[in-house]
Order: C-alpha cells, then structure tokens, then sequence
C-alpha cells in the first residue's frame, strides 16, 4: 500500500533507476568477465613470449659454449687448454670422479653429454659440465654460465613482481630468487608448473609458485644432451590483475556518475511530465469545487500534455457556456441560446429542456395572472356597470315617477316648486353619480364619445383648456372592454394631470387604425420622473390596464410636459 | 279635432303609471296602450295605430333608439317621442337619426311634455333649447366625409407638405409618431404610392392640396 502513496514522480524515478542499476549490473559484469579473460591471455601471452625469449636465448647461449668446446675437443692433442669461457678444460682417458670443487658422477658417456653443476659452484652461478668422448678418451669442460642469470635477470616485460627462474630436475632452484637470498637449491619448488614441465608438456597457467603466492606461470623444459633444466616466467596474480582492478573502479565512478544523471533526469522528466499532471490535478481540484476562474491553463506545448490542457481549456469553455447559459435562466431570461457542445452533452440538453419548461411554466403563468386580472378588472367593471345601471335605471324612475305624482297633487304652488326644485337635484345627482361609476354612452357609443362627454365635464369645473381629437370610427364594434380599457386611461391621466403637473393645457387624441388604437395624452406641466416609483396607484392601473388589454403604454416626462402614449390591438 | 292616441313603453311599471295618471289629466289625449319592452310593443303595434309614442331608451332587450331605427318604415305614421334619463348629446344625435320627432328628459315639466305630444302629433320636431344644444355639440362627429382622405390624413398630409418632420406633426396633432407614420403610411395605401414624395405629388395632382 506505501507503493501506491509514492507520487508519479518518486514511482518514475525508481523505475528509471532500477532498470538502469540492471542494466549497469549486467553490462558490468559481461565486460568485466572479458576484460578478465583477455587480462589472463594477456598476461600468459606476454609470459610465454618473455619465457620463450629466454629459452631461445639460454640455449643459443649453451650452444655457444658447445660450439667452443668443440673447437677444443678437436685440437685435444694440445693436452689443455686455457680458456676464459671455460674454467676447465680437460682432456682423461677416463671419467675423473671430480674436477676442481666439481665432482662429476657420470663414469661413461656415448656423446657429448652435458650436466648440471650449479649446485657445486660457491658463486652460485649457473654452471655446466660438458662431457664428450673422442678417440682415446674424454674431453671435459666445465663452464659457467653467468649469462644465463643475466638473461634470466633481465624483468622487461614481467612487472613489478614478475622474475624468471630455473629449476633442476630435482625440483630445487638453480638461480637466484628474488624473493629470497641465500643458495638458491635450498629452496624446493614443487610446483605445478614444474610437475607438468618434468612430464615434457610446455604450457602456461595460473598457481601457487614456491613461495606459496598465485601466480601466472610460463614454464618450459630445456633438454640439451641430457641437461634439465625448467624455466618459468612467473607474474604476480595480484599485479597481473591490477588493470582489472583498476577498470572496477572506473566501472564503479561510470555508475555513480549515472546514476547522478538518472537522478538529474529523472528530475527533469518528473517536472516535463508529472509537474503538467500536479497541475492539472489542482486545476480539476479546483474545478470540482465549483469554481471555473483561473483554471484555463495555456500550454505551448503540442504532445499529449499540450493536448490535455486543451482539452481542459474546451471543457473550461463549455462548462463556462453552459454555466453562462443556466445563470441567464436563472435570472428568468429565457431567451437565452445555447448551443449543444455536441450530440451527447446531456447538460446542455437537460438545461435547455429545463428552459423550455420554465419558459412554458412562466408563460402559463403570466397568461394566468393576465386572465385574473382582466377577470378581476372586469367583474370591477360589471360590478359598476350593474350599479351604474341600477342607480340610473331604478333609482332615476323612481325619482321621476315621484315627480310625476308631486305633479298631480294637489300643494300650493310654491310648494310644489320647491319639491320638485329638489327632486330635479336629486336626479340630477344620482345622473353624476351614474355617470363617474360607468357613463352608460361609454358602452353605447364608444371610447371616442364618452371621453369627449368627460372633456366637457371638466371644462365646466375646473380652469384647464382641453382640446381632445376624436378620430374614433363610428359603430366600429371596438369591444366594451377595450373601450373600458381607454375611457379609464383617460380618467386616470386626467386626474393626475389635474392634480400633479400644475398644467395649463392637456391635449388628447384618440386615433383608430384597422389593427390598434392610438391614444395619445400630453400636459404642459410640471413633469414627473416615470422611472420613480409611482406614488398613486394612478400610474400602476393605466399600466396594469394596457398589459391585460395586450398593448403598450411609453411615458415620457420633462420639467416642461408629460406625455403618454398608448397603443392597445385590435383584431 | 280627434284625440291623439298615445303608447307608453317603459320597461318601470311605476314610471308608465305615473305617466298614464299624468296624461289621463287631459281630454286631447287618449293613451291606447303600454309596452314593458320591445317585444310587447311590437305585438301591441299589430292591433292600435298610435299618433303618438312615448318610449325610453333603456330596456331590457332591443333598446329604445333601435326600436324607432325599425319602426320608420314599418310604422310611418307613428311619430317617436323619447323620454330617458339619458342628457347625453349621443342620445339625442342617436334619436334623430333613427328618424325620432321628439327628445325629451325624464324630468321635464307636464306641460313640456303636453307641448311636445301636441307638436310632434302635428308632424312637426320637437327639441327644447336644452337638447337642441346637446344635439349641435355632436352634429360635427357625425358628419361622415366622403373624401378619399379622412380629416386627420388630411391634416397630415397638409403638415407634410409643408416639410414639416414626423415629430413636429406629432406635436402640432397631438398624437403619437407612431400614429403620424400609420396616418401616412394609410394614406400611401389609399393613393397607391410608394413614398412621401409621390404621394405629394399625387395628393397635389389630385387636388388634395
């Protein structure tokens, strides 16, 4: 579970190190193991051609001397001889059983015969003895060989710790070691390489040399007319191993120094790619919490990641749009328009349906309210009709069947005129009365007729001039409702006008076309601020009163007038 | 000289009493029936030939005025007085056109009303000064122009003519710029004309201006 906290980062780091680490590892270990091999051919190479170089250049040494003591052996009548390459030279019948410090313990010989008598010489150098049979006898010599040490001496090739040494057949040393001082035949080397060479095999290999210290090992037997002796060119397998150690080294700083780009890589991969992701989780982070500012991202990059954040930017912009879209149906403008981001965007298409619901939901609505109020204003209407009617139609007979009677009675003349003076008042009272609930001409003869009776009711009561253009056709059959509609208009903005605007003149014309009506009323007052809101109900009901009859109504007002204009329609 | 046969349509039965008792008083006039609506007074016109009928607007049914509009051919020997509460000039233009002799408020004096039987009994008109003048306040709507034109287009057109803008004829009319535009609009229908200058021109080669 820890594994599934690590970020995408830390996981791509690891991943990336782990198969480079293998990678090293095994490139590592291949070119070490070849190196090694090579190393070991190398060395063993070198080893044999170093030894071989010896071999040829002791024996063409030990030829040498053969050569010159053949030159003695043929002049032997001489007796002796004295030489400087020879220590002896000596001419027996027989065998002697030593000459000098050097015994010699071969009795008979067929051919030149040559032995080995380092082991007998003080100065520890290599010497032979040559034994050769002539006519009447035997030509000995004995000759050291201190070239041979110095052939053997000679390091090129063999390293710090590199020496070539030879071994008799007794598998004792025979020259000097440089590992140890003293006589070097005290020291046995029973080594591998001088087991194998005994048995006649010349070869190369890698084991302990007399000192007990691995070694690689060229070794060799060189046989001349019954001398033995073994060479071997031996190489520490420390030092021999040192370049190898050397390339583990090397080996080891290539993979830290890898290692630390990996590091540097990984770094660098973690911010191209992983830091786009970081910041593309808190941009979703932040867009699941609602909030869409700031969150569009502009990337120049053109691969999957510069893709991503397009696609991010799109899904910015539609939510945006559909967001947009909701907020405007939110604040009831449902003639907002969105366009699908495509076939599926089931958002879109809920939100639009939800619109189209809401829109139908408020249009029912406002159809409704309409119906209710013009049901309202016009049960107000009829309720006025009906009392208008009754005062008129009951009220006025009555009045004036009473009249009619006070007529045939009976009183005193005076009598009679004042009872009558006051019953005339009183019908003349319940006529106005009739006539402010609902002018019966209203309904009989139209707008046009009734407000113009208005007009001159007014004229008579108050000190306004009114000049009033009826453009009204006759029996046009303009609905009771419409005709309602504008005769209470006209009472309202004259009511206002009288008591607001302080005017001198208020002009009217009523104008009708085939599809509306014009009404058209302005003052020479005062003014008033239309967007204010209305004091009275005055305003509101003209207003309310045009929406229910489906017109329109402007009000426009300076310090220098008034006027309203209204367009109701008409079918 | 016979008696002037009377008929009484009120649909206010109290009203037609008081109006029989009133009339009764004279020995000239001999009431021959009463209707409460149209209906009953058209039945009532198949068995009397009144002089004289006395009748209201305000019915239930078919209404005064409408009743004299149909009774002028039918019955052309009756002769309508009308007698209402209604004071209103629309009436009284209403009535005469339908082809009434008489107009009368219900609150008018008996011998008023005794005047205006005899006078109207005797073929002629009978309008105090009081409804003449209602009467003359509302002659001028009802005069119908036969022009192409109606007075306000003509208007228009004149203020047109004269260079003046949609605005300022709207002002000097007192009407709406909408109503202007309609007016000249409607007036380019009428003279079969595309634009303001040719219907000026049309309007002037038609001696409209």
């Amino acid at each position: 579970m820890r594994k599934l906290s690590l970020n995408i980062g830390n996981k791509l780091a690891l991943i990336l190190i782990a198969f480079s680490l293998v990678i090293i590892a095994m490139i590592s270990a291949l070119f070490y193991g070849q190196f090694d091999r090579a190393l070991k051919e190398r060395v063993l190479l070198q080893l044999s051609s170093v030894k071989q170089l010896k071999v040829f250049k002791i024996e063409n040494e030990i030829k040498d001397r053969i050569e010159v003591f053949h030159t003695y052996n043929s002049d032997y009548d001489e007796g002796f001889v004295d030489s400087l390459q020879f220590r002896y030279v000596q001419f027996h019948d027989a065998i002697p059983s030593q000459i000098g410090e050097y015994p010699l313990d071969v009795s008979f010989v067929e051919s030149l015969r040559l032995i080995d008598l380092t082991q007998s010489n003080p100065d520890l150098h290599p010497t032979i003895g040559f034994i050769e049979p002539h006519e009447t006898g035997y030509a000995i010599g004995i000759a050291e060989l201190s070239e041979i040490q110095e052939i053997l001496l000679q390091r090129t090739g063999l390293g710090q710790t590199g020496e070539s040494y030879l071994v008799g057949a007794d598998s004792l040393l025979r020259t000097k070691s440089r590992f140890y001082s003293g006589t070097p035949w005290n020291i046995a080397v029973k080594t591998e390489g001088v087991h194998n060479a005994l048995a006649g095999i010349s070869s190369e290999g890698l084991f302990p040399d007399y000192r007990g210290v691995e070694v690689f090992s060229s070794y060799e037997l060189i046989s001349i007319h019954g001398l033995k002796w073994i060479i071997l060119s031996e190489m520490d397998h420390q030092e021999a191993l040192f370049p190898l150690r050397r390339l583990r080294t090397n080996l080891i700083f290539i993979m830290v120094v890898i290692l630390v780009v990996i590091l540097v890589v990984s770094y660098f991969l973690s911010r191209t790619i992983v830091s786009p992701v970081l910041l593309m989780e808190r941009k979703l982070m932040t867009m699941s919490k609602g909030i869409l500012d700031g969150v569009r991202a502009e990337q120049k990059r053109k691969d999957e990641i510069g893709r991503m954040f397009d696609a991010l930017n799109k899904l910015v912009t539609g939510l945006s749009g559909v967001i947009g879209f909701a907020d405007k149906i939110g604040s009831g403008n449902f003639d907002a328009q969105y366009t699908q981001l495509s076939e599926d965007d089931k958002l879109g298409l809920a939100l639009m349906q939800m619109k189209d619901r809401l829109k139908e939901f408020q249009d029912n609505e406002q159809r409704l309210i309409k119906e209710n109020q013009q049901s309202i204003l016009d049960g107000q209407e009829k309720e006025r009709a009906r009392l208008s009617r009754e005062m008129h139609d009951g009220l006025g007979p009555l009045l004036t069947t009473l009249r009619l009677n006070i007529q045939t009675q009976d009183f005193g003349e005076k009598q009679k005129r004042d009872l009558l003076h006051r019953i005339d008042e009183t019908i003349t009272e319940v006529r106005r009365m009739s006539n402010n609930l609902m002018p019966s001409v209203l309904t009989d003869f139209g707008a046009g007729e009734a407000i113009a009776n208005l007009i001159r009711q007014m004229e008579n009561a108050v000190p306004i001039k009114f000049r009033f253009k009826n453009d009204m056709k006759a029996d046009s059959g303009i609905s009771d409702f419409v005709n309602i509609t504008l005769y209470r208009i006209a009472q309202e903005a004259i009511n206002n006008a009288l008591k607001h605007s302080q005017a001198s003149e208020i002009k009217l014309s009523l104008t009708e076309f085939k599809s509306y009506i014009s009404f058209y009323i302005s003052d020479d007052g005062v003014g008033f601020d239309p967007q204010a809101r209305p004091s009275g109900n005055g305003i509101r009901n003209m207003k309310e009163r045009v929406k229910v009859a489906n017109g329109s109504m402007d009000i426009t007002s300076d310090d220098k007038g008034t006027t309203i204009e209204v367009e109701i329609p008409i079918k | 000289m016979s008696k002037i046969k009377i008929i009484v349509v009120d649909d206010h039965q109290l009203f037609r009493e008081g109006m029989l008792s009133l009339l009764a008083k004279n020995d000239g006039l001999d009431i021959v029936g009463e209707a409460e609506n149209a209906d009953r007074f058209f039945e009532l016109m198949d068995t009397v030939d009144p002089h004289v009928v006395l009748i209201d607007i305000t019915m239930p049914g078919l209404n005064g005025l409408e009743v004299i509009k149909m009774s002028k051919s039918k019955y052309p020997a009756a002769k309508f007085i009308v007698l209402t509460m209604h004071a209103e000039g629309q009436y009284v233009v209403r009535a005469v056109r339908n082809g009434a002799f008489g107009y009368l408020i219900k609150n008018a004096d008996e011998q008023e009303l005794l005047d205006a039987i005899e006078t109207v009994a005797s073929g002629k008109k009978y309008f105090n000064s009081e409804i003449s003048q209602l009467m003359i306040g509302n002659m001028a709507i009802e005069e119908e122009s036969d022009k192409k034109l109606s007075e306000r287009e003509q208007e228009v057109l004149e203020l047109v003519s004269e260079g003046k803008t949609t605005k300022e004829i709207a002002e000097q009319l007192f009407v709406s710029a909408r109503t202007v535009e309609t007016h000249r609009v409607n007036m380019m229908k009428k003279l079969n004309v595309q634009n303001t200058a040719e219907l000026i021109k049309k309007a002037a080669h038609l001696k409209l201006i």
